[in-house]
């Protein structure tokens, strides 16, 4: 078997997202074509690769020592914190993340991006990478092969825990030889870096939010049903429509009303009041903000428009919304009980906004042709809502992005990010059809931009009845299963007891090592019986259900601790006083949310079966 | 020949800090650490020439020398800071521990 070939079965095995694209890549389609790329012999018999670009020959290894030369340019960053997270652009030919590789530890993660196919093909054929291709902790992205890796990789990996131990690099010369590959490679770390602390900072600022929402909207299981069952009921061969809060929704209104019967229609619930009021009723509203203002939801006893929802959808909406809800997402807290039940959990990605989430809803149904109809994503002068409303977060957070109109337009940093989700998921899904409805704002990339009379008369040509009364009928649970739902809640109030013991028997181990550290006063034997103890009561912490639910408190309250956590320096003594300060914070933290939770769980305990029972 | 190994040990530290921060991508810092470790080295070599005029027995292989310190003025006029780095390393630096071995 040649090199070639052997590097291309690891690919084959363990990347086949990558693999089923390079299997049709043609090597027309790169990009940063070289004239010419080889590989010499060092002088300690290692290679070094040599290339040629615009006219320019880079040598990208030491013609002496390679490995040594990887190493002394590796020594410049520090390892030495836990959960490390490793972007590099450029693999060259693997000598200096091999370097990362043994330096990033076992919880390390790197990401690789390689502007230049010709370097990886000549690499592939020539040396043996098949350690780098088999490494699941290494994820490597080729220009133009598998572009869209690179970016949905970054926004997988980064985390509360590792996103202050960032470590960013260039392979030696990479910069100087792509610069606009390279200007990419940042302005992505960049982008990735400020979505993945929008995603922190909303886990922060909902965090208690979270809890009071799933268990103060327990009492609605009883009379929900699912996504899954929702989609039995649906007419297929008719498109979605969204209707979004966007300021164009107030002049397509007459063509709304046209579409009733022919789309089925879906409001985002900041536009359902004004739907409502205009006499367009949709076939069902969406919620997800767990702190949605109760102000934007019409409480109006006669409307029962089906409400599709996350278990953590704001409870203050849930308890004025009076016709049907269905569960699109269940709290990881429930999952482990709807599996238990015989059922699949319902599941759907939160995504950024609720317009988004819709979407995401709409492909679960199984909808081929999605219109979005207000979804500007941009200002119309200085109204950013249906209505004439007006919402500024400042002009801080203002940009300009391009508009349907090939003009600059102007937007939030927070609406891009949804231009960005829908960008990712038309690469995602090529098959669904996306027919953007509107004469102003952003652009999306990838969907069919026309008027919405348009619209209407190419995708919505036969009508559809539905029946909301065979949707009121389906319930997820019966009788039975509500008995099983209070049993496990019951357990998990049992279980709150016994966290909390084992908390505060953790803060008085972590106060004896946080003595020691000043003291001297134990033995290594005593120590290390203590740092065991507290590692079985995290283990016995972790492992039960309800810390699915406190995790969120637990976040919320101390995320400045568990950002820091696995951050090291070269002071053992002054690690061990951090660590142990730091996991005493989280245990209180711990002990709080057990405390935050204990009422409102039994509340929800008491309010399961329905009261005719 | 103590002084000797004092200056010997001077020329290595400076040529370690230099090429550490080529190896690391520090141009610019390392272009400067440069003008400093030649200016350590030129005084280092006139060290070495005055202690061989004082001590017939002291060997130094000028040829060798020269064709070093020849190579590595090409690789500043060529501005490739790794093979600089390389011959600072792993020529001049051995050159002159191997003299304060011998």
């Amino acid at each position: 078997m040649s090199i070639y070939e052997k590097n291309l079965e690891c690919i084959e095995k363990h990347r086949d997202y990558m693999y089923n694209l390079l299997k049709d890549f043609n090597m027309s389609e790169a990009s940063n074509r070289l004239e010419e790329v080889k590989s010499v012999d060092t002088k300690d018999k290692e290679k070094a690769l040599i290339i040629k670009h615009n006219s320019t020959q880079y040598r990208l290894n030491s013609l002496y020592r390679p490995l040594d030369e990887a190493d002394r340019w590796a020594s410049q960053f520090d390892f030495q914190n836990i959960d490390n997270l490793i972007t590099i652009f450029g693999l060259g030919n693997g000598t200096f993340v091999r370097t990362i590789m043994d330096k990033m530890g076992p919880n390390g993660i790197l990401v690789i991006y390689e502007p230049c196919a010709d370097i990886f093909q000549h690499v592939m054929e020539n040396y043996d990478i098949s350690d780098i291709l088999t490494n699941n902790r290494i994820s490597i992205t080729v220009e133009k092969i598998n572009d869209f890796e690179f970016h949905n990789t970054l926004r997988g990996v980064i985390n509360i825990k590792n996103i202050s131990n960032q470590i960013m690099c260039v392979h030696p010369q990479y910069d100087k030889i792509f610069p606009e590959s390279c200007v990419f490679f940042w302005k992505e770390l960049k982008d990735s870096y400020y979505s993945a602390r929008l995603n922190i900072n909303t886990e922060i600022f909902f965090g208690k939010r979270f809890i009071d929402n799933i268990l103060k909207n327990i009492k609605y299981l009883a009379d929900t049903c699912m996504l899954s069952e929702l989609k039995e009921l649906l007419p297929k061969d008719v498109p979605a429509m969204i209707v979004a809060a966007g300021p164009s929704v107030g002049r397509q209104i007459e063509e709304l009303k046209r579409a009733k019967g022919r789309a089925v229609i879906f409001a985002v619930d900041r536009i359902l009041e004004f739907l409502l009021d205009e006499g367009v009723e949709p076939d069902f509203v969406v919620s997800l903000d767990p702190k949605k203002p109760v102000k934007y939801f019409p409480n109006r006893p006669e409307c029962n428009v089906p409400l599709i929802c996350f278990q953590e959808s704001n409870y203050e909406i849930m308890d004025i919304h009076y016709g049907k809800k269905i569960i699109c997402n269940c709290s990881t807290f429930l999952r482990e009980l709807y599996q238990k039940l015989g059922k699949v959990p319902p599941k759907t990605s939160s995504s950024a906004s609720v317009a988004t989430l819709t979407f995401s809803v709409c492909v679960e149904l199984g909808f081929k042709d999605i219109i979005l109809v207000g979804q500007d994503l941009a200002y119309d002068g200085e109204r950013s809502h249906a209505g004439n409303k007006e919402e500024h977060y400042g002009t801080t957070k203002d940009l300009m992005l391009e508009g349907v109109d090939g003009k600059m337009i102007r937007s939030r940093y927070d609406w891009k990010e949804f231009v960005v989700w829908y960008q990712d998921m038309l690469t995602l899904l090529p098959d669904i059809n996306v027919i953007d409805a509107k004469e102003k704002g952003a652009k999306i990339k990838g969907t069919t931009v026309m008027p919405l009379r348009e619209a209407l008369s190419s995708y919505c040509k036969q009508s559809f009845d539905f029946s909301r009364r065979q949707l009121e009928e389906r319930k997820t649970f019966n009788r039975e299963d509500l008995i099983k739902v209070r049993e496990y809640l019951s357990s998990s109030l049992v279980a709150l007891g016994k966290i909390v013991r084992r908390a505060k028997q953790s803060i008085k181990s972590c106060d004896l090592l946080i003595e020691n550290c000043n003291s001297n006063s134990l033995s290594d034997v005593e120590i290390q019986d203590l740092i065991k103890k507290l590692g079985r009561n995290n283990k016995y912490i972790e492992k039960q259900p309800i810390y699915l639910l406190m995790d969120k408190f637990v976040i919320a309250s101390s995320a400045q601790y568990l950002m820091e956590i696995n951050r090291l320096t070269d002071d053992y003594m002054k690690n061990n006083l951090n660590t142990y300060e730091k996991a005493k914070s989280i245990f209180q933290a711990v002990i709080d949310a057990a405390e935050y939770i204990k009422p409102t769980l039994e509340e929800a305990i008491e309010q399961v079966m329905p009261t005719n029972d | 020949m103590q002084e000797l190994s004092i200056v010997v040990s001077e020329m290595v530290d400076a040529i370690d800090r230099t090429t550490t921060l080529f190896y690391q991508q520090k141009v610019d810092e390392g272009y400067e650490s440069l003008y400093l470790t030649l200016g350590i080295i030129t005084q280092g070599m006139n060290c070495l020439f005055r202690y061989k005029e004082l001590n017939d027995k002291f060997v130094l292989d000028e040829a060798q020398l020269n064709q070093i310190l020849s190579q590595a003025m090409a690789a500043i006029e060529e501005k490739d800071t790794i093979l600089l780095s390389d011959i600072l390393q792993y020529e001049l630096k051995e050159f002159l521990q191997n003299i304060v071995i011998d």
